[in-house]
């Protein structure tokens, strides 16, 4: 017996350390450790928009936590300081959460945002604030936002339409559904200038201070990314002066439609417009995934210079770069990396940047922890058809603390972007020529939001 | 403050091992059982993936960086002294973590125990361990509505010591380090390969005879 007892555990230990060493893997999809290690509360706080002039300050939500004006010091940007103008959750006397949906300044020192009731059926109110810099905002804005600082412009914002968010050039936009119940005719994009909106009297009448256009029989309205010059982004931000729509700014939109097809699959549709709202491109599409940026680029075989073929190339949060040319209503798509799984992971934020017409780079964002960036030169094939690329290189931007919940990004000048990381209230600059260098990150969790 | 407690764990440790390696009497004899219920917390200690990918770079994270909660450990154990000092056995347990993103991560081991007691009396005993097996794991993503198993080693190793009210019962504390690699090889998971580490400290209730 005493042999026997000797033999199983000896058995045993042999039997554990081979099975072991080899494993066995009862489902090759991902594996557990990479969940666990990317597993953070994504839920508390995500950036709703930034918005306004990067070099003035600019003005950020999160989405359940409260309203934020970042500013620089004039003296050195890698080290902006904050200013605090609403804080903590939304809520009324009843402890019901508004949300943030949207967020919008024309230069760091007006703001108008949205904010969604508790209900569902609750329509939106916009609210304006003046002057952010001498505001006396009371940082609760819990029971009664009137009383706290900010006007409310509208509280019927959501008349026939549900409201999206802002453009970066001063545009309030969103699904439009006419006078009927019937959800497919929720089909209409509608959008207003802000400046329409702030004369209105306590109510946006879309179909007159506004442009309704129809986009056929799609419904579902994911999102609107306008293009900003590629020369000179931070100039083009809306002075107030300036037409947001001249031919240098077109419009893409990206539409959700379910409408077709396997009834329980996304479909995107994606329209380019000009700036005098005529539409360029619609592209329908089975790609499940939004346009995340688009840049403006020059095609260098046009042949007619005084009817330039606008051109634009953008990014999928896939990963996969489109090309976009407005004279044959195509897309087309390809992978920037062949050797990349653009699929694993959540993108949350991508910014495409368009360095000289010739070169780009993007810089990648996961939903929880990691920057990844690729530096590329583009240009179209000789026939004008194809957007090919060359010269790839990529890597991880590094000093990013791996703990970060990285979860915006916004650009401020051609060579330049922040990064905000908001699980630790980091924030973060990049040098996009350089993403990688000990010197072009310069996050601290003691800087930004450190609230 | 855990490098403080471990580090007086070890030095008081020492002392009673240098006094017992002089002393010439031995309680227990070959022959002798065990069987104990252990019951505690897991500190996470490190997570360590082996290699970059374009979900996580290969770093080390200690303690709250690595996302994961303390969570909690239970097992039953047994073991049989073939020396006056050095036993052997097994033990079969159950362990579980949260996620910051409250998903749950439990694994269930199975071990070989090897424990070697240099400190030894009527009253109390002190001892090494270190344990080798197989543990089943398994995470669930609440947001994906994902979950999923693997096989992977289970080597854990401490240090551990018990008093006992009578010459049967006794209840004492452990501590060490334990270490989960996932070893896969297939290649579209080989990449999330690497080690989760934790600290466990635990409550163990022992019946010897």
């Amino acid at each position: 017996m005493k042999r026997l007892n000797k033999y199983a555990i000896l058995g045993l230990l042999a039997l554990s350390s081979t099975v072991a060493f080899i494993s066995c893997d009862s489902d090759a999809t991902s594996g557990i450790y990479s969940q666990m290690y990317n597993a953070t509360d994504s839920q508390s706080y995500t950036i709703v928009q930034m918005t306004g002039d990067p070099n003035k300050g600019f003005v950020l939500a999160l989405e359940s936590d409260g309203i934020y004006k970042i500013t620089k010091n004039s003296s050195d940007v890698s080290t902006p300081t904050q200013t605090l103008l609403v804080k903590g959750y939304i809520t009324n006397d009843d402890d019901d959460i508004y949300r943030i949906t949207a967020i919008y300044s024309s230069n760091g020192t007006d703001l108008y945002y949205i904010l969604n009731g508790s209900d569902a059926d609750d329509d939106p109110v916009l609210y304006r604030v003046d002057d952010v810099d001498s505001s006396t905002i009371d940082p609760d804005l819990a029971s009664d936002p009137t009383a706290s600082g900010a006007t409310a412009i509208t509280n019927e914002i959501g008349v026939n339409v549900t409201p999206r968010g802002f453009t970066d050039n001063g545009y309030l936009y969103g699904s439009y559904n006419g006078t009927s119940d019937d959800d497919n005719d929720n089909a209409q994009f509608a959008l207003v200038s802000m400046d329409n909106a702030i004369t209105s009297s306590n109510t946006i009448d879309w179909t007159s201070d506004g442009t309704i256009i129809d986009l056929n029989d799609n419904y579902g309205l994911s999102s609107v990314i306008p293009v900003l010059s590629t020369t000179n982004a931070s100039s083009e931000t809306i002075t107030g002066d300036s037409d947001p729509y001249s031919t240098n700014t077109p419009l893409v939109v990206s539409v959700a439609n379910i409408s077709r097809g396997d009834s329980d699959k996304y479909y995107y549709d994606y329209y380019v417009f000009d700036g005098n709202l005529k539409q360029l491109v619609h592209y329908a599409t089975e790609y499940q995934y939004d346009v995340a940026s688009v840049v403006e680029t020059t095609d260098s075989t046009a042949s007619d210079s005084t009817a330039p073929d606008p051109r634009l190339i953008g990014i999928f949060t896939n990963g996969y770069l489109l090309s976009m040319k407005t004279s044959s209503n195509t897309i087309n798509k390809s992978p920037i990396d062949d050797d990349y799984d653009y699929t694993a992971g959540n993108r949350k934020a991508m910014l495409l940047i368009d360095d000289d017409d010739s070169s780009y780079n993007l810089i990648m964002m996961n939903e929880y922890d990691y920057i990844y960036y690729y530096s590329f030169d583009g240009a179209y094939t000789t026939d004008g058809d194809d957007f090919d690329i060359d010269n790839i290189s990529s890597g991880w931007a590094d000093d990013i603390s791996s703990s970060d919940e990285i979860s915006g990004i916004i650009k401020t000048d051609t060579t330049g972007g922040y990064l905000v990381s908001t699980s630790n209230y980091g924030f973060y600059t990049i040098d996009i020529d350089d993403p990688n260098s000990d010197s072009s990150s310069n996050g601290s969790s003691t800087e930004g939001f450190d609230y | 403050m855990k490098k403080r407690f471990l580090s007086l764990l070890v030095v008081a440790f020492v002392l009673f091992s240098t006094q017992a390696l002089f002393a010439e009497d031995t309680y227990y004899e070959k022959g002798d059982t065990k069987f104990s219920f252990t019951t505690g917390v897991t500190v996470p200690l490190y997570l360590h993936f082996w290699e970059s990918t374009s979900d996580h770079e290969d770093q080390w994270n200690f303690f709250s960086d690595t996302n994961i909660y303390t969570g909690g450990y239970g097992a039953i154990s047994f073991e049989k002294f073939y020396s006056s000092k050095i036993s052997i056995g097994g033990e079969f347990g159950y362990s579980f973590n949260y996620d910051e993103g409250s998903n749950l991560y439990y694994n269930i081991p199975l071990m070989a125990k090897v424990l070697y007691y240099p400190i030894q009396s009527v009253k109390y005993d002190g001892y090494l361990f270190g344990d080798l097996g197989i543990t089943y794991n398994h995470y669930t993503d609440e947001n994906s509505d994902s979950s999923q198993g693997l096989l992977s080693p289970y080597i854990s190793m401490g240090i551990g010591g018990t008093y006992y009210f009578n010459e049967n019962w006794g209840l004492g504390m452990e501590t060490g380090v334990t270490f989960i690699p996932q070893i896969s090889i297939y290649d579209d998971t080989a990449d999330d390969n690497g080690t989760f580490a934790t600290i466990p400290i635990m409550l163990k209730v022992s019946y010897r005879n």
